[in-house]
């Protein structure tokens, strides 16, 4: 007995990873399935990296269009991710942070071209940033950006 | 699968417009690198095990980019870019992306 | 070239189409077994923190030695300031260095190396050995011993240990290993309390082969004293038996750390028979 009162740092600590396993599976696997359902919704619209518009057809307009998410780790893969930085090597349980973090942020760009009446994306761009960076305390968090040019056909 | 940072293949037609793929990885070094490294950082010079551990990393999100492509059928892709972004302290996201398509032979 | 391509492809009549295809899921994650990695790589984790601070123990204990006896003596001299609060009865303290003097000139001390005891009021049955030769004896422990022998067995025990400077080496390790731990884990915090808290003084544990070094040390010395070893199992009968009985508060701090008694008093019964020591013979009565 005495001894979870004396050690209920390391208690708190359990309970913390328990909770970020058991909520952190749960909210990727419901964000995964809102992701999968609305690239079925957005699958009209087309995003290309290249930078050229097809050839012999007029457009009416062509605007940039930007989406981006920030999505932080849970407490059980940051735990997992810094016992990974003492042996080295890939990195797991960031990579679908990362990834979860990429899609909703295209989604958001072919959200925001489907608005502007576009079904059309060049020349789009990915880049990953970290938020918070520094403090050691702070929370993990990565922000995805998408960006590109949405034209329309006329 | 030809792989190209350009806007077009060469000699080769674009058959058919694929769409955007990408390949990504998250790295991390470890502690007995990141002690060599702190020492090397009083005399500079290049970082040999962080070069090769970013190196492989981004030969690994170059794999994963031609798997998507070739997934979706596609034999070529155009525009790549690469992309190096910190996560954490001590762990890298690599990133690869292009426009996947396919070329009509010859 | 792009536009000489779209050209002629232009007047050709072919146009690329544009179409996207979804790849499929699971290329740019790696595997999905969390529980897995989490077992694997705390493992790995704690198995190297122990080797890293089993290492840094071993350097400690290699390096302490090295430190002159000179420079151990004030922290020593500080250590037992707290126990030296409360002095044992003054003539029974004074007939406890009389023979502690006696052990010590048979034990073959180096010349720098200086021995006091501290007779001091506490209810654990206990005598230990701190740094800078300073050994503390409670006043408990000669209440419950039968003999002089036997208290001679613990007294030269514990010069032993001064000796073969046994403690500086745990605490030169011990020191080693908290402050690599603060720097590794920080001084606050769960990992912190439990590397940093390997104590001090009474609670330092020594190796099972330290105390047995010490052990055979202290029959010889007995031997040396009094021509026999007789008496040199009380101390371990006491603590084996009465010593835990008495109540939470006489907890034989002094057994705690050592190896099993009744195969200790077996190991000296024969280092006895093989040299040919007496382990009969008259034992002296505890003077005061």
């Amino acid at each position: 007995m005495s001894y979870i009162v004396d050690y209920y740092e390391f208690w708190i600590f359990v309970w913390l990873v328990l909770t970020g396993y058991v909520a952190g599976t749960y909210n990727e696997r419901r964000h995964y399935r809102s992701i999968r359902r609305r690239e079925k919704e957005l699958k009209d619209v087309l995003a290309f990296a290249v930078r050229t518009l097809p050839a012999g057809r007029p457009y009416e307009s062509a605007r940039l269009v930007t989406g981006s998410a920030v999505i932080s780790v849970d407490y059980f893969k940051s735990i997992l991710a810094a016992l990974r930085k003492v042996i080295g090597g890939r990195v797991d349980a960031y990579e679908s942070l990362v990834e979860r973090a990429r899609r909703e942020a295209i989604l958001r760009m072919k959200a925001h071209a489907a608005e502007e009446g576009a079904d059309m994306i060049f020349n789009v761009k990915l880049e990953t940033t970290r938020v918070f960076q520094g403090e050691r305390s702070a929370a993990q968090s990565v922000e995805s950006l998408a960006y590109g040019t949405a034209v329309k056909s006329a | 699968m030809i792989l190209t940072n350009l806007e077009i293949v060469p000699g080769r037609r674009v058959e058919k417009h694929l769409g955007l793929v990408h390949g990504s990885t998250v790295q991390a070094k470890h502690l007995g690198r990141d002690l060599m490294a702190s020492l090397k950082n009083i005399v500079g010079g290049e970082l040999k095990g962080y070069t090769e551990l970013l190196e492989d990393a981004r030969a690994e999100a170059v794999e994963r980019m031609k798997a998507e492509a070739g997934a979706i059928g596609a034999n070529a892709v155009v525009n790549i870019r690469f992309s190096t972004a910190s996560i954490t302290a001590g762990a890298a996201e690599l990133l690869a992306y292009g426009s996947a398509v396919i070329l009509a032979e010859g | 070239m792009g536009v000489e391509t779209e050209r002629r492809s232009l007047k050709k009549g072919v146009f690329p189409t544009y179409e996207n295809r979804q790849p499929p899921e699971g290329i740019n994650r790696g595997r999905d077994r969390p529980l897995r990695d989490m077992a694997v790589l705390g493992g790995a984790t704690l198995a190297l923190i122990a080797a890293v601070l089993i290492g840094v123990y071993q350097f400690g204990n290699l390096l302490a030695p090295l430190v002159p006896f000179a420079w151990e003596k004030p922290l020593g001299d500080g250590m037992v300031k707290q126990w030296a609060k409360s002095p044992g009865n003054a003539e029974t303290g004074q007939y406890l260095r009389t023979l502690t003097n006696r052990l010590a000139a048979v034990m073959d001390l180096p010349d720098s190396m200086t021995i006091t005891v501290h007779y001091v009021h506490g209810e654990t049955v206990n005598a230990f050995a701190t740094l800078g030769g300073n050994v503390v004896v409670f006043d408990a422990l000669l209440n419950k011993l039968p003999s002089e022998n036997g208290l001679a067995m613990v007294l030269a025990h514990e010069i032993a240990h001064v000796k073969y400077r046994h403690v500086v080496r745990a605490m030169g390790g011990g020191i080693l290993v908290s402050l690599v731990s603060s720097a590794l884990f920080g001084d606050t915090g769960f990992a912190g309390s439990l590397a940093g808290g390997g104590g001090m003084l009474t609670a330092l544990h020594l190796s099972r082969e330290k105390e047995e070094q010490a052990d055979s040390e202290a029959l010889a010395a007995l031997m040396a004293v009094y021509g026999h070893v007789n008496g040199f199992d009380e101390i371990f009968r006491l603590l084996g038996d009465g010593g835990g009985k008495s109540g939470a508060r006489s907890v034989p701090v002094f057994l705690s750390s050592h190896p099993l008694t009744g195969p200790r008093i077996r190991r000296l019964q024969r280092i006895a028979r093989d040299r040919g020591w007496p382990v009969d013979g008259e034992v002296t009565p505890l003077d005061p």
